[in-house]
């Protein structure tokens, strides 16, 4: 029969108290059974230590995970610029302008109200055609050549681009909004009717052309904050000024006729956190967007 | 006294070995390492997919240059190689289009791209513009700060232009090849030499006028 707890625990106390009884005195089951459990002070120093590794494995963690997430979303916009840059590259090398000498008007348009060709420009998007446009982004709509589907004729699409805010409803039920980058398109067939009736006109004032702005425009890049265009003119300085003259004096230095498109976007996770007050704030812009650059040629002829 | 015996002493006395201390310390240090190694891999994710784009980017903005009709009049195809303002034509150069007799080089140009407070636009965004510094026109041999790379920059370009189409040779006189070829290298990381980077190279086709 083994013995007792008290028993072991009394020759325990035996032992600690008279140094000259070795160990030897107890059987090695008893030995075995007396050291094999943790102190109150182990335990407590094993939890501590386990506790703070834990706590340490779990803060690695939430920010592997948030490192995770903001570089997830920092590919996704620029993966969105990418493409934006890529079909706008397409649009606007082949849009429809006309030199001041080729057009019905003496000075190169701005606005439908005296365009040459139905084309819609405004620099910082202030009273621009997109109801809600973001200010201090350019706006513009035109035309551009699209090959018509079956038996329709048309070869004219109604194309634009413009930044404008959106409202979005949470999983949470909240309501949030952030801007983006719009595309406007009516194509080909829906789009001939009103071009007939604007070049019919006598002035082409009519500013009925880009109709339902919002009903036909797209979203194509999510939290966009910034849509500049630069037209260069043949000129011998470098002008915003949709200047496709046929000037070909001796300027000094600089001429020809490409346009530069600047984007700017923000990273989801930044989006979420700026107001729409704050959201064209170039502080903000050179702070956390990311911000993407290209010219294309517009070729004259 | 009578010694212990050898399973009692053993037990007594039992704690952790010097050697399995450092095994299992080991074991974390590799466990440790491999999670940290996960920070960077997201990082260079959101990072290379950047420099893609900025590349594609700066490949249409250069071939758009070298196409430009309009420009061909002041006497080449005018570039932009340095500066933060697009619109000031300092920053710009003129690249000849046409080939002296017998000539065989292909041009080439070299430009290093900076992040750069852009002064040309009302939001002033940062943007990759070409380094005013690290301009070459040279070639073919790199210069330098191409072949050993160049701390400051982001990324590295290097442009050739080509007589393509020059299919009978080199040219007998001043003729204008054209339509010409166009390579765009965009090399990244710029801090690394030439052998250690990655390329995105893009290729377009130019006319002389």
């Amino acid at each position: 029969m083994s013995p007792s707890p008290q028993l072991l625990t009394r020759r325990l106390i035996r032992l600690q108290n008279h140094t000259h009884i070795t160990p030897v005195h107890l059987t090695p089951l008893i030995c075995r059974r007396l050291r094999a459990a943790f102190t109150l002070i182990e335990l407590m120093a094993a939890t501590t230590v386990l506790s703070v590794v834990l706590l340490m494995m779990v803060g690695m963690q939430d920010q592997m995970s948030k490192a995770w997430s903001n570089a997830n979303q920092r590919t996704d916009a620029t993966r969105e610029a990418r493409a934006a840059c890529l079909l706008m590259a397409k649009d606007l090398s082949t849009f429809a302008m006309r030199g001041k000498t080729v057009g019905r008007f003496s000075s190169f348009p701005t606005n439908l109200t005296a365009a040459a060709v139905p084309f819609y420009y405004s620099s910082n998007g202030v009273n621009g055609l997109a109801p809600g446009g973001a200010t201090n982004c350019a706006q513009f709509f035109g035309l551009i050549p699209a090959a018509g589907k079956g038996t329709d004729p048309s070869d004219i699409a109604l194309v634009g681009y413009y930044i404008a805010s959106t409202n979005q409803t949470n999983i949470n039920g909240f309501v949030t909004s952030s801007y983006n980058l719009f595309r406007y398109y009516i194509p080909p067939s829906n789009a001939v009717a009103g071009i007939a009736t604007w070049l019919s006109s006598s002035n082409g004032s009519t500013t009925t052309l880009f109709t339902n702005i919002p009903g036909n425009s797209e979203i194509l890049a999510r939290n966009a904050c910034n849509l500049q265009l630069t037209f260069y003119s043949l000129a011998n300085t470098i002008t915003n000024g949709l200047n496709f003259s046929n000037n070909t004096s001796s300027d000094p230095f600089y001429g020809g006729n490409k346009t530069a498109i600047e984007l700017s976007f923000y990273p989801e996770d930044v989006a979420q956190k700026i107001t729409n007050s704050a959201w064209m704030n170039s502080t903000n812009i050179r702070k956390y967007a990311r911000s993407f650059e290209f010219r294309i040629d517009c070729p004259k002829n | 006294m009578r010694t212990l015996p050898k399973t009692t002493s053993r037990r007594l006395s039992a704690a952790f070995s010097l050697t399995e201390v450092v095994i299992a310390m080991g074991v974390a240090a590799v466990a440790f390492t491999s999670i940290i190694a996960l920070f960077p891999l997201g990082l260079n994710m959101s990072k290379e997919s950047y420099e893609a784009t900025q590349a594609a980017l700066i490949a249409q903005t250069i071939i758009a240059d070298l196409s430009d009709s309009g420009s061909y009049a002041k006497g080449g195809k005018l570039i932009q190689i340095k500066g933060t303002n697009a619109l000031n034509s300092n920053n710009y150069t003129a690249i000849p289009m046409t080939w002296a007799k017998g000539a065989t080089a292909d041009r080439y140009i070299y430009l290093a791209y900076d992040q750069q407070i852009r002064t040309d636009s009302s939001n002033s965004p940062i943007m990759l513009r070409p380094s005013t510094n690290l301009v070459s026109l040279n070639g073919p041999a790199d210069p330098s700060w191409f072949t050993k790379g160049t701390n400051g920059p982001i990324l590295l370009v290097k442009v050739s232009i080509k007589h393509a189409f020059l299919l009978g040779g080199p040219p007998s006189a001043n003729v204008s090849a054209n339509p010409q070829r166009v390579d765009v290298t965009v090399e990244s990381p710029a801090s690394a030499p030439a052998t250690n980077r990655t390329q995105y190279v893009f290729t377009g086709i130019i006319h002389q006028t």
